[in-house]
């Protein structure tokens, strides 16, 4: 039974090859972006691409788990603004700014696990509940900053975000951290590979006696801790905060997920691809920028893609689903 | 006996009525401990302010019925605003004509959305914020970052009268409530849109054309929210490319959450949508009047959806 499963899967993913036709979208992007405008090659360019990459990247480890669990996580932009201005806030009212930065990421996992209780407990669908979630830390970084931004972070966190070591930005070099513990505990972690068994089939997760209610609290929980460090080293990045620097991300996350192929469907998509389409987002809207062209042409274009890559990719997965079936009644009317 | 029947009849119709009797706590609350909350220019007021929100919370509980939702809602008001001040004021048209084409761009973003909803089977939620930002990238793109004030006075005059002291947009709401309460309530296709939000399956064996349904609703929803755009417009005198916005889509999915209606679908009370625009603005003039951070307003409710899903979900659990 189980290894049958596994040989059906095995054989759609070999058919259907569609990460291939994700990485060469993303390429071609990349390759279009290029040819068209003369600063985009430049070295110190493509480091900005990586840079504005990062803070895509991050949270969408943890959108990427929810969507394998056919939910979504969009509280990202909440976090991101909410735990920079929490440990902003903390770190002037004189607490040490070690302290600071670990109860913005616990604000962040708290966000993130009360977004699990409301999904797996109450029974919240998981879009509505993160979106409202999200607007609500939105509403409270407003409060706490009266409608404007606040700085005052110690310079050496200002120098995480815009420094770097040997070379390598450190906001790459965290983003890289980040991205290989998501995708080695996606993929090799006995807890990845239930995320994936829950978001094929929850039955399977409750026949093991597991609790599927208990790994989703614990997905969005790693899901709002990574949107607490991608907000904070956005803050270090831009050495303050305000309540709109994060809204794009929402967004953005989703986008880089969708491109680097996770379903809406969910049952796949991996960390690693979710990168690569984060830097395939990160350099469009940088290409963009460097067109000059408005960012709300940007959005206009984003907007478009993802609704683009989502229709072809729900009738991609519809059309495989139907080759299942149809493969499965072939093989029961062959015995 | 007969007593005890009429207390039973009482309590199912306070159950079934709930953001109606909120609405009248929220009302003794404000009027018992915030100073002026009682005054009738305060009513006048949240009247006046809750016409808008009313007709798009409406809107909304058209696509939420179908257990659909619609993030793009403010975009379209934004877009729908733009395009009425540039007809208005730099194509100079007859306001009626100007009225009609924005209530087609309202219906035509809806059938957009619906479009993609059904033939392509998106999930609702990730079409209308894709189109979210598409709509708001096209009303920016047209407004070239321009606003128009001073509309002419005789587009003005359509939202401008006032009947018995009161402004006319309360009576545009009252009768937009009408229309979809007799739809929603008393006509075969809201029973047919209620059986498609409880259980899909079961109605398309029981030959429920479900795609065509929820397209209607997406370009129904298009047009009512194209309506609350020229309300909106015309009340603050200034076609603006980012009069709505998410905030917006925010507040009308909230009123309508808070108003009973079940974001699962099936469940909706269109006389309870209207207490749910009301309790809303009743929070928002609090806020003002007790001269609280403005931006508690998102927070609080943010906090009062919350509530009010969590109570949804209970409530489903039973069912």
């Amino acid at each position: 039974m189980q290894k049958s499963v596994l040989k059906t899967k095995e054989f759609f993913r070999a058919v259907s090859g569609r990460p291939l036709v994700r990485t060469l979208v993303i390429i071609a992007a990349v390759c279009a972006a290029a040819a068209l405008i003369p600063n985009f090659l430049k070295f110190s360019n493509l480091m900005n691409v990586l840079r504005q990459a990062s803070v895509i990247a991050i949270p969408a480890i943890g959108v990427t788990m929810a969507m394998i669990t056919k939910g979504i996580d969009l509280s990202t932009s909440g976090v991101i603004v909410f735990a920079p201005m929490c440990v902003v806030v903390l770190y002037r009212g004189g607490v040490p700014f070690f302290l600071c930065a670990l109860c913005g990421i616990l604000i962040g996992i708290l966000a993130g696990l009360l977004n699990g209780i409301l999904i797996a407990r109450v029974g919240v669908l998981p879009f509505i509940a993160t979106y409202v979630s999200g607007t609500i830390m939105l509403g409270l970084t407003m409060v706490i900053g009266n409608g404007g931004s606040v700085t005052g972070f110690p310079k050496g966190f200002t120098q995480i975000g815009n420094g770097s070591v040997l070379g390598i930005p450190w906001s790459n070099l965290i983003m890289l951290v980040c991205v290989a513990a998501g995708a080695l505990f996606l993929a090799k972690t006995k807890h990845g590979n239930r995320i994936y068994a829950l978001g094929n089939n929850e039955a399977v997760i409750r026949m093991e006696g597991l609790s599927p209610e208990k790994l989703l609290i614990a997905i969005y929980g790693i899901g709002g801790f990574f949107s607490a460090i991608a907000g904070l080293l956005l803050s270090s990045q831009l050495s303050t905060v305000h309540p709109t620097q994060g809204n794009s991300y929402q967004l953005d996350c989703v986008a880089a997920c969708i491109l680097g192929g996770t379903s809406m469907l969910g049952g796949s998509g991996t960390v690693v691809n979710s990168a690569l389409g984060a830097v395939g987002i990160a350099a469009m809207r940088n290409a963009l920028n460097l067109l000059g062209l408005h960012p709300y042409v940007q959005n206009l274009v984003l907007g478009s893609l993802i609704i683009f890559i989502v229709a072809v990719n729900v009738l991609l997965k519809r059309r495989e689903r139907r080759q299942q079936e149809s493969f499965h009644i072939r093989r029961a009317e062959n015995g | 006996m007969s007593s005890s029947r009429n207390k039973n009849v009482v309590l199912s119709a306070v159950k079934q009525n709930a953001p109606i009797v909120y609405l009248i706590i929220f009302v003794a609350i404000g009027c018992l401990f915030v100073p002026n909350f009682g005054s009738k220019a305060n009513f006048l007021n949240i009247l006046r302010q809750a016409a808008a929100p009313a007709v798009s919370c409406i809107a909304m509980t058209f696509i939420l019925i179908t257990g659909n939702i619609d993030l793009s809602t403010g975009y379209i008001v934004s877009l729908v605003s733009i395009s009425c001040g540039i007809m208005v004021k730099t194509l100079e048209l007859p306001p009626y004509l100007v009225i009609l084409l924005c209530l087609l761009i309202g219906c035509a973003a809806g059938a957009a959305n619906g479009l993609f909803v059904t033939v392509c089977e998106i999930p609702s939620f990730i079409v209308t914020l894709g189109s979210g930002m598409i709509l708001t990238g096209l009303a920016q793109l047209v407004s070239q970052n321009t606003s128009y004030h001073d509309l002419p006075d005789n587009f003005r005059a359509f939202a401008k009268a006032e009947i018995f002291s009161l402004p006319i947009t309360v009576f545009y709401a009252l009768l937009v409530a009408l229309l979809a309460w007799i739809i929603l309530h008393r006509a075969v296709f809201g029973r047919e849109l209620r059986a498609l939000g409880l259980n899909a399956q079961a109605s398309r064996m029981a030959g429920i054309k479900e795609k065509k349904s929820v397209f209607i609703t997406f370009v129904i929803s298009g047009g009512l929210t194209a309506f609350c755009s020229i309300l909106m417009t015309i009340r603050v005198n200034c076609a603006q490319p980012d009069l709505g916005g998410s905030n917006f889509s925010f507040e009308a999915i909230t009123a309508a959450v808070i108003g009973g209606t079940s974001l699962l679908g099936g469940r909706v009370n269109i006389p309870c949508c209207v207490a749910g625009a009301l309790i809303i603005k009743c929070i928002e003039s609090w806020i003002n009047i007790l001269n609280l951070n403005y931006y508690l307003y998102q927070a609080i409710l943010g906090i009062a959806i919350l509530i009010a899903l969590i109570a949804d979900a209970l409530k489903n659990r039973e069912r």
